[in-house]
């Protein structure tokens, strides 16, 4: 009966709670490590760019690896579990390489069509580019789209000058 | 030895079973097997759930990044903060709810219990004065957005992705405060000791999701450079 016991006893893992609390503590400090990564070179007007988000996500899954192998006992527990979850976030990733794929690379063909809300439509040419031209608004779509046309205009009001002295 | 153990198991098979088993199940441990990949699977699709918002926000993110960068402006980090450190410590004491369970301890189960439910409340009322605000602002998605100086085209995108990650995010904290209490009853009522702690383990897998979950939503909604 004793053995019986123990079988069950090793079956199921009980981290002790000194673990926790230490993993707990881990937790704090990244959660810390990512205010810090997002004032620091704020303060000092450095600008990382694309590797902010980068090294926030990195962190983020630093976190989220610890919660999944300790508090959810993923590390002692059947690896089938551990496949189970990982296979949603195969097809997570699937799903996001994609979609930024599409995304990142529609500019490429038609490098004029990113500043729609700066009020313009794109008129392909014979060589085929295209290039911007000034829409005028108002005769069916209402003021409200020439209030945001305005407004797009004094942010992105540069760009279509200089394209057109391209072509 | 054997004969007796042999003997032993007999006398079990013609004994009742615990209150807990169910008859369909070859033995108790299947049982509770069984009841941990369902929740496992369970736990995947409510990553497939949340991922589609993770998509709309990589799509959003790409194609209007000043409108993000200007959005979370309007967020109050130090709340963000707060909650992060309030839903990272009721993970904690959930793990410690779990543990005391495996080792029968009953009011180590009920005050680790009391503490996540109250911090899970924590987590709510802090989000109820930051949607209040943002209400107040006119933060809001869409056509709703009415707020007045600094527009920049598409914030109220950033808006509408808050609310929708935030607040699917805010009915899970719910559904969790509501199965915690379940819980934490049955605990009282002695239900659960090391041989049966299953329902106090699922919840508390799905309290750890939850938590996960904010782990990638804080640096994406607060933190945005």
């Amino acid at each position: 009966m004793s053995e019986h016991h123990d079988a069950h006893a090793s079956k199921h893992h009980i981290s002790p709670v000194s673990q926790y609390w230490g993993i707990w503590i881990g937790l704090m400090i990244l959660t810390v490590i990512t205010v810090l990564a997002y004032y620091i070179p704020d303060y000092y007007e450095i600008k990382l760019g694309a590797a902010n988000i980068i090294i926030a996500m990195a962190i983020a899954t630093t976190k989220a690896t610890l919660v999944c192998l300790y508090f959810m006992h993923l590390k002692f527990d059947k690896k089938f579990h551990m496949i189970a979850f990982l296979s949603s976030l195969i097809f997570l990733g699937l799903f996001l390489t994609f979609t930024l794929l599409d995304i990142n690379t529609r500019d490429d063909s038609q490098p004029f069509a990113k500043p729609l809300y700066a009020g313009k439509t794109i008129v392909p040419t014979e060589h085929g580019g295209g290039h911007s031209e000034e829409k005028k608004e108002g005769t069916a779509t209402g003021e409200v789209k020439k209030e945001e046309t305005k407004e797009g205009a004094a942010s992105h009001g540069a760009e279509p000058k200089k394209e057109e002295v391209k072509h | 030895m054997a004969q007796a153990v042999d003997e032993l198991k007999n006398d079990h098979a013609h004994e009742e079973h615990p209150w807990f088993f169910h008859p369909h199940f070859t033995d108790v441990e299947q049982q509770y097997d069984t009841a941990k990949l369902g929740m496992w699977t369970f736990l995947a699709t409510e990553i497939l759930m949340f991922g589609g918002l993770f998509v709309a926000y990589a799509i959003l993110f790409n194609m209007y990044p000043a409108a993000f960068h200007a959005g979370h402006h309007h967020l109050n980090v130090k709340l963000g903060v707060v909650n992060t450190a309030v839903l990272i410590f009721s993970s904690l004491t959930m793990a410690l709810a779990v543990r005391a369970a495996q080792t029968s301890n009953k009011n180590g189960i009920i005050y680790n219990l009391v503490i996540t439910i109250a911090c899970a409340f924590t987590f709510l009322v802090v989000k109820y004065f930051e949607y209040s605000h943002k209400w107040h602002e006119g933060l809001l998605p869409g056509n709703y957005y009415s707020y007045g100086e600094g527009y920049v085209p598409h914030i109220e995108g950033y808006f509408a992705l808050y609310f929708m990650m935030t607040g699917l995010h805010g009915i899970h904290v719910t559904i969790g405060i509501g199965l915690l209490i379940w819980i934490l009853i049955r605990a009282m009522n002695n239900k659960y000791n090391s041989a049966y702690y299953t329902q106090v383990e699922m919840v508390g897998l799905y309290w750890h999701l939850v938590d996960l979950i904010w782990i990638y939503l804080f640096p994406l909604l607060y933190l945005v450079s």
